[in-house]
């Protein structure tokens, strides 16, 4: 038995992170599940972008369906912000700022933005 | 079933230093990662866990209805894990951007010797950020396995980590349970945003690498730390001072075995995360192992032949304090000059060190923070005011606390949480605290569940089992 007055209070903070914690397995089960199945319906970019409240995804849709896989593509703007889902979304083609494969075009990135150019 | 546990842990921590630690090393040197690492990998850590023969726990077994209600949940939230890592790729930003894409390209190709690592005109996000999580995805991805097991697994890790300890503490099987459920159920594990298990991020691996390193400490298991040790400084750039801390953690409790185990792990490891790190930021043109190495094995063997001589005098503790602020400069003094501070992740701290005296003002606030989201927000639950209630439990009653190097450790930590705030190139205090915060405090739950899971506490304790070590300061 608990030996003292503290005791039963680690005792009892103990149990109520446990009921708490439990608690909210299915919420969290939930709403992973939700997660995942709109992911699986919207696709990875759609998904990724809206989450993160950025503009950039027929962009991307676009670029994956006129250019292959291992291609340079180029790009302008901003590092940061969408561009970081391009590079991701996009892979296995490279995004870079010189020596872009000829007849591909160029991603052009604001922050928050995406669009293509023609190269 | 504890003995085989602490076996398993063990066996996992060395094969993912072998596995990690030897591709790394293989990516450092410009080649390869063959695929049999994987494999060989296993081998060791099978080898390792077979060699461990731990002591049979001490307290009373956990009824058989406990066990099995236990066992039962913690396999339901690993499978929750398991669907979310699994179920698509990374669905958070960093996640994404910053460890899936890199797993992705070491998948197709196990090398540095490609354009997304060497040609500098092709966006890589964080560049020089440690390559550890995204090699072993690839390597189990190119064995055709979900590379992604890795995350569901480093849960299991953490909560094994508290188990064990709590078992080896001398804490009947009840109580074992107890603890090992409560850690599994820290709502951030388990939490479907980024940061949480299964989220891809890297926190919650370097919060399952210090769960190991702390069971390690408290458990005397010196294999364990040193693994754990090893891949917390591989894992992310914040694994180097919280190594650091363990060091002092260490050397300030006179914990020789400890010491040398994490030195020894933290010394290697920091080279090899160093190294990497300059030759990813130089696109493979530069390399500064040559100097790296001797800085790294000299500042080890200072501390070493110190720790020798102050134990062979019988030193007062205080010796050990005055020990620490001079060996602390003269270590951080080797990083820098070694390369560490030269660019980089670490660099980018090291590039003003002045800034945190700048910046005083904002510790406070800082404070203030980690108060509120360690203690006042749900993400956490009660993991960090169980063991507050434990040590003040402690303090109230005159006891000491088992595993004091534990202890210090956590204590030290402390002063790290707050580094990032003084110390960033970052300038917007509120919003680097929103993003940073949680993850720094998600690192240290899994070793805060393990200090409190090895204390005499509830009176349930049993024969105490570890060494108590001299009473705290």
């Amino acid at each position: 038995m608990p030996s003292s007055r503290w005791s039963w209070t680690v005792l009892a903070l103990l149990l109520a992170h446990l009921v708490w914690g439990l608690a909210r397995v299915p919420r969290v089960t939930a709403r992973r599940a939700a997660d995942i199945a709109d992911y699986r319906q919207r696709g990875a970019a759609d998904y990724l972008l809206a989450d993160a409240r950025l503009d950039g995804a027929p962009a991307i849709a676009e670029l994956a369906a006129r250019t292959g896989a291992g291609q340079r593509l180029g790009r302008r703007g901003t590092d940061r912000g969408v561009v970081e889902f391009a590079a991701a979304l996009l892979w296995p083609r490279l995004l870079v700022t010189a020596n872009a494969d000829a007849g591909t075009p160029v991603l052009v990135a604001t922050r928050t933005a995406l669009v293509v150019a023609p190269q | 079933m504890t003995v085989l546990l602490a076996r398993a842990v063990l066996g996992a921590a060395v094969a993912t230093i072998a596995v990690g630690g030897g591709g790394l090393a293989w990516l450092a040197l410009h080649g390869t990662v063959p695929d049999a690492l994987l494999p060989l990998g296993a081998a060791l850590g099978l080898a390792a866990a077979w060699r461990h023969r731990p002591p049979p726990p001490p307290g009373a077994p956990a009824p058989r209805a406990v066990t099995a209600l236990g066992a039962a949940l913690l396999l339901a939230l690993a499978a929750l894990l398991a669907y979310g890592a699994l179920a698509t790729p990374s669905r958070h930003w960093d996640g994404v951007v910053a460890w899936d894409l890199k797993a992705n390209v070491l998948a197709a190709q196990p090398t540095l010797q490609q354009p997304f690592f060497r040609d500098p005109t092709v966006y890589c996000h964080s560049r020089d950020y440690p390559l550890l999580q995204p090699l072993l995805v690839a390597l189990l991805e190119r064995w055709g396995l979900p590379g992604r097991l890795w995350f569901p697994a480093a849960w299991c890790f953490a909560v094994a980590a508290v188990g064990i300890a709590a078992r080896a503490a001398g804490h009947p099987g009840r109580i074992a349970w107890l603890f090992a459920v409560a850690a599994a159920v820290t709502p951030i594990w388990l939490s479907p945003t980024g940061g949480s298990f299964d989220s891809g991020y890297g926190d919650a691996l370097c919060c399952a690498w210090l769960g190991g390193a702390a069971c390690g400490l408290a458990t005397g298991n010196h294999g364990l730390l040193a693994a754990a040790t090893a891949l917390l400084v591989l894992q992310k750039p914040e694994g180097l001072p919280y190594a650091g801390a363990l060091l002092a953690a260490a050397w300030l409790r006179g914990d020789a075995r400890a010491l040398r185990a994490a030195v020894l792990a933290t010394a290697a490891a920091g080279t090899l995360l160093l190294w990497l790190q300059h030759d990813l930021r130089t696109f493979g043109a530069g390399t500064d192992v040559l100097l790296l190495a001797p800085a790294a094995g000299a500042g080890a063997a200072l501390l070493l032949a110190a720790d020798a001589l102050l134990r062979r005098r019988g030193a007062a503790p205080r010796w050990r304090w005055f020990g620490l602020t001079l060996l602390v400069p003269a270590l951080v003094a080797a990083l820098w000059l070694g390369g560490g501070g030269a660019d980089g992740v670490v660099g980018a701290h090291f590039a003003d060190p002045g800034r945190p005296l700048q910046r005083l003002d904002r510790l406070p606030r800082v404070l203030q923070a980690i108060g509120t989201w360690a203690c006042g927000r749900g993400a956490f639950g009660l993991a960090f005011v169980v063991p507050l209630a434990i040590a003040v439990q402690l303090w109230w009653h005159g006891r000491t606390s088992r595993t004091p190097a534990l202890g210090v450790w956590l204590v030290l930590a402390v002063p790290l949480w707050c580094v990032p705030f003084l110390w960033s190139p970052l300038d917007e205090l509120d919003a680097h605290l929103r993003a940073t915060l949680p993850r720094v405090l998600l690192h240290w739950t899994a070793a805060a569940w393990v200090w409190a899971a090895v204390q005499p506490t509830l009176g349930l304790e049993g024969r105490a089992a570890l060494p108590t070590g001299p009473a705290e300061p």
